[in-house]
């Protein structure tokens, strides 16, 4: 049941989440309920990382599998069952993203921004996701399981979405 | 105002914050440990509310057995031979639980999800059929053994249809039960399956 960390595979291993731990970050962020359950969240998409980590061949970028495994653990995690009863409550004290920015004013629209994509669907969040992360439409098509003509038209239904809740331009 | 096009800019920025990080090989191995352990502790949980059941099955069959006037050492041996179908169906149930919770998620979500919706239907089947089926062997040894012991009469005929419904009762009650137990969990699924394929 319990793969141990050969030393080889665990400096690899351990190099890929940290240059890309932000990843997992951004994530936690936008699907954890409160700090212990994005800890929870943390730890349950490490575990599955290291899970799949034998069987990633480089078909694909690494950051690109990352994000799959990361947003599929994120939205299929059975935690949600006891957090997430089907709806989206958000706890207030969850949109705090602490950031010293250089202004205010940035500070509020990255609260904003999180704000916004939090009150999306489960699959929107990621999809916006993955397009601020400036993933190809190819790409994005790929993580998700729909063609890249679907995730143009999602995107632009999003995009409405977001001007409405940001209140953008 | 934010500009739409800033989005992307703001994201990035927003990558900056400190989360949450794991530094070394030792608190990985660690991390991975631990969570190796909550699933072993998740799904013992799971088979030992299964096992409980199964017991009070057993106990009731017992007192049955005894009652009818049937030894205890035969009534044990019994026991033993009904243990001996119980346990490859709780190593079954395990063994899903943990495919149910350790599925690979390296597919693209669709594929992950309706893997996973498969993998909940089957398990879901399997508790049925542990369900149905000892409900059914325990009902079916008794009626063997009353009509070993008594011959046919009125009490071992009647018994028949009694069995017959309880065995169809339990087949409802276990489909509640195997429905209830996953019902939440799946149909998040479900509805994250209906949002991928809305346009």
């Amino acid at each position: 049941m319990e793969k141990r960390l050969s030393e080889e595979a665990g400096g690899r291993f351990l190099e890929v989440l940290g240059r890309h731990e932000q990843i997992i970050n951004k994530v936690i962020r936008i699907y954890g309920v409160d700090s212990e359950d994005r800890k929870d969240l943390f730890q349950e998409i490490v575990y599955q990382l290291w899970r799949s980590f034998g069987s990633f061949k480089g078909e694909s970028r690494i950051s690109t599998w990352l994000y799959r495994v990361a947003l599929n653990t994120a939205i299929t995690s059975l935690r949600k069952t006891k957090k997430l009863p089907g709806t989206t409550e958000l706890d207030d004290r969850s949109l705090h993203v602490s950031v010293s920015f250089d202004t205010p004013e940035r500070s509020e629209q990255v609260q904003q921004l999180y704000s916004a994509i939090r009150s999306l669907g489960e699959v929107d969040r990621a999809l916006v996701m993955l397009y601020l992360e400036e993933l190809s439409y190819k790409e994005i098509a790929e993580v998700l399981g729909l063609t890249e003509d679907n995730v143009g038209v999602k995107l632009n239904r999003i995009k409405t979405k977001l001007r409405v809740l940001i209140g953008t331009n | 105002m934010i500009e739409l096009s800033d989005l992307r800019h703001i994201w990035r920025e927003s990558g900056s914050e400190p989360g949450i990080r794991v530094c070394d090989s030792k608190e990985v191995t660690m991390l991975l440990k631990g969570r190796s352990a909550d699933l072993k502790k998740q799904i013992l949980k799971r088979v030992t509310t299964e096992i409980k059941t199964y017991l009070l099955i057993a106990v009731f069959l017992l007192c049955i057995l005894v009652a009818g006037e049937f030894t205890a050492r035969r009534a044990l041996l019994l026991g033993a031979n009904a243990l001996l179908v119980l346990a490859p169906i709780l190593g079954a149930l395990a063994y899903k639980e943990y495919r149910l919770r350790t599925l690979p998620m390296s597919g693209s979500l669709r594929e992950s999800i309706s893997t996973l919706i498969r993998a909940i239907d089957s398990t879901a089947r399997l508790y049925l059929f542990a369900y149905v089926a000892t409900i059914g062997l325990s009902l079916t040894l008794i009626e063997i053994l009353l009509v070993r012991g008594k011959g046919w009469n009125l009490f071992t005929i009647f018994f028949v249809p009694i069995g017959a419904a309880f065995i169809v009762w339990s087949y409802f009650s276990g489909r509640r039960y195997a429905e209830r137990m996953f019902r939440a969990y799946r149909s998040n699924l479900i509805c994250v399956l209906n949002e991928l394929e809305s346009v």
